[in-house]
């Protein structure tokens, strides 16, 4: 049995990007522009860094550099000292449209989910898709369509030997679906046709995802509306389900581990909360820190 | 809690159906063949219980003991019992013979079946749609309505526990289209016994469906799905009625056909496959 400790109350603001920096978990508040930092010591939250365009998800690179999707911003950045440098805003000279979540290869190549839905103003982009931004000789990053097939990307994660790339497809509207996808990353750094490992049928599909110790999947999908209910799911690399753990919340957004030996895990919700499940008998594998 | 233990009880030659536990032991269908097989827990044999079964399929005992049968190659709806003669239950539907009635769910007073039609065998359509049909028993005869007008190809079919909903196995092949779905679903049974809307418990995406399914003593489902082609492959699959996936048990063997639960404890897991085999699972934890 997963125990749920509630270390934050929801308060209507969404939470998204937990991370792990080997001390703290870092999650932001897009809607208060913060980015807040948990002491697992104590359980304090407090502010970290401020002034963030709609920040949502986060994640570090192998060197340990924060990276964050700053919804409102339109922007990947990186936070230097607490300052956002921009990274990357454009695609094919085009502004982007609001970056969600993004994944980190072995090469500090940056891949992140970019939607047009969730973008008030009009788009310069005609589409979501996944886009990569990959550092070039000169230190500026440029970026490349990635995905042709997506019509809403969310949650993006490596398989653990960085072959794959899972993408979660969740798109509300119409006739899309929501699916965790497979995609194969090829040698020329392309991806080739996708896999469906789930396909979640008429209920809300995967928003986060977070990678443990034997390549599987822990995933936040589900809501009160319909189907089974807010659950985290694990799944096998191959889409089977091991798992499914129902959620205290009725939306979880993301999930991460942390914690000694990365044995904690944690989840943010729709609703605004910060929770931590102790002893779940899974253990984390994230690009940094590398656990011992 | 034993150790998940897979033991085969039988092998053979193709695909085996309709597993069902009765005092004698276990009985299975092998479609192919037509026929009707007996396993003996107590000594490990298998002994051929009927023969000329009409390409049966799935099976299953009313509240009373009584065994009917899907017979798919026979198109029609039949009781066994043994040593006597094949009864009739249903055989066509506005003047037309089924397609290939393949699993059955009986509701507790014994006097209405569901059962699915689809058709998987190739031979030309009977009827121009594949669905499930209630058959209620008025007076001494046996009465065919059609139940679902939305299913492609219905596969398992199975009463929840408080026989309230019909779940039902839309099981399509075609797995290239991706319009085609794979879904299971679960269909309000209203107090005239038509079927009201559906709702989704799970989609199969592109892999293969449901084939089989029956209720834990929790009124749970267990059923049979997926193979080696694609996706996550050959699985028991738990679902709790909203749909949940509560557990999945890795298959042995390739396409599990259909389950129930059999011997003292009502704790092993009857298996049957598209290989021909059929599996004693036991420590699943599980109980009929």
């Amino acid at each position: 049995m997963w125990k749920f400790e509630e270390l934050k109350r929801a308060n209507g603001n969404l939470t998204e990007g937990p991370v792990w920096n080997g001390t703290n978990i870092l999650f932001t508040d897009g809607r208060e522009n913060r980015i807040l930092k948990l002491d697992p010591s104590t359980n304090n939250i407090s502010i970290d860094i401020e002034g963030t365009l709609g920040v949502n998800g986060l994640n570090y690179n192998s060197k340990g550099e924060l990276f964050g999707c700053e919804q409102k911003g339109r922007r990947i950045v990186r936070y230097d000292n607490k300052v956002a440098v921009v990274v990357a805003d454009k695609l094919q000279g085009k502004k982007l449209s609001a970056p969600n979540d993004l994944a980190i290869d072995l090469e500090d190549n940056i891949w992140f989910s970019d939607q047009i839905s969730s973008i008030d103003n009009k788009p310069d982009l005609h589409f979501s898709s996944v886009i990569r931004a990959s550092k070039s000789r000169d230190g500026n990053y440029e970026t490349k369509r990635m995905t042709f097939d997506c019509s809403s990307p969310n949650g993006i994660l490596f398989s653990e030997d960085y072959k794959n790339l899972f993408v979660a497809q969740s798109d509300f509207s119409g006739n899309q679906r929501r699916q965790l996808r497979s995609y194969p990353v090829l040698d020329d750094g392309v991806l080739g046709k996708y896999e469906v490992l789930h396909d979640f049928g008429p209920h809300r599909g995967i928003d986060g995802m977070t990678l443990d110790s034997e390549g599987n999947i822990l995933a936040t999908c589900g809501w009160e509306v319909s189907g089974p209910g807010p659950m985290i799911y694990i799944f096998n690399p191959k889409g089977r389900i091991i798992e499914t753990v129902r959620t205290p919340c009725m939306r979880p957004s993301n999930i991460t581990f942390g914690g000694k030996d990365l044995a904690d895990i944690y989840v943010t919700s729709l609703e605004g909360h910060l929770y931590r499940i102790r002893n779940s008998g899974f253990r984390g594998s994230l690009l940094y820190p590398r656990g011992d | 809690m034993k150790d998940l233990n897979w033991k085969k009880i039988a092998d053979q030659n193709n695909l085996t159906e309709g597993p069902t536990w009765t005092s004698e032991g276990l009985l299975y269908s092998q479609c192919a063949e037509s026929v009707t097989w007996i396993y003996n827990p107590k000594d490990g044999s298998n002994i051929i219980w009927r023969k000329n079964t009409g390409g049966s399929n799935g099976m299953l005992l009313d509240s009373n003991g009584k065994l009917y049968a899907c017979e798919g190659e026979g198109r029609r709806l039949v009781s066994y019992e043994s040593g006597k003669d094949t009864e009739v239950v249903a055989t066509e539907f506005e003047g037309k013979k089924f397609n290939e009635p393949n699993d059955l769910a009986i509701f507790p007073d014994g006097k209405k079946i569901w059962f699915s039609d689809p058709n998987y065998g190739g031979r030309p359509l009977s009827i121009e749609h594949e669905s499930v049909y209630l058959v209620s028993k008025e007076a001494s005869s046996w009465k065919v309505k059609r139940a679902t007008f939305d299913t492609d190809r219905p596969n398992g079919v199975l009463l929840s526990k408080d026989s309230a909903r019909l779940y039902v196995a839309n099981s399509p092949h075609n797995f290239d289209n991706p319009d085609i779905r794979r879904e299971l679903r679960s269909y309000k049974i209203n107090d005239d016994f038509n079927l009201g809307p559906y709702e989704v418990l799970h989609d199969f995406g592109p892999h293969r469906g449901i084939d089989g399914m029956t209720l834990n003593n929790k009124g749970n489902i267990v059923a049979t799905a997926g193979f080696e082609a694609s996706g996550p492959g050959p699985m028991i699959y738990h679902f709790d009625p909203e749909g949940r996936v509560i557990q999945t048990f890795e298959a042995p063997e390739n396409a599990p056909t259909n389950c129930t639960f059999g011997g003292d404890e009502r704790d092993v897991l009857y298996v049957t496959f598209a290989t021909g085999a059929v599996y004693a699972l036991e420590g699943s934890g599980l109980k009929g």
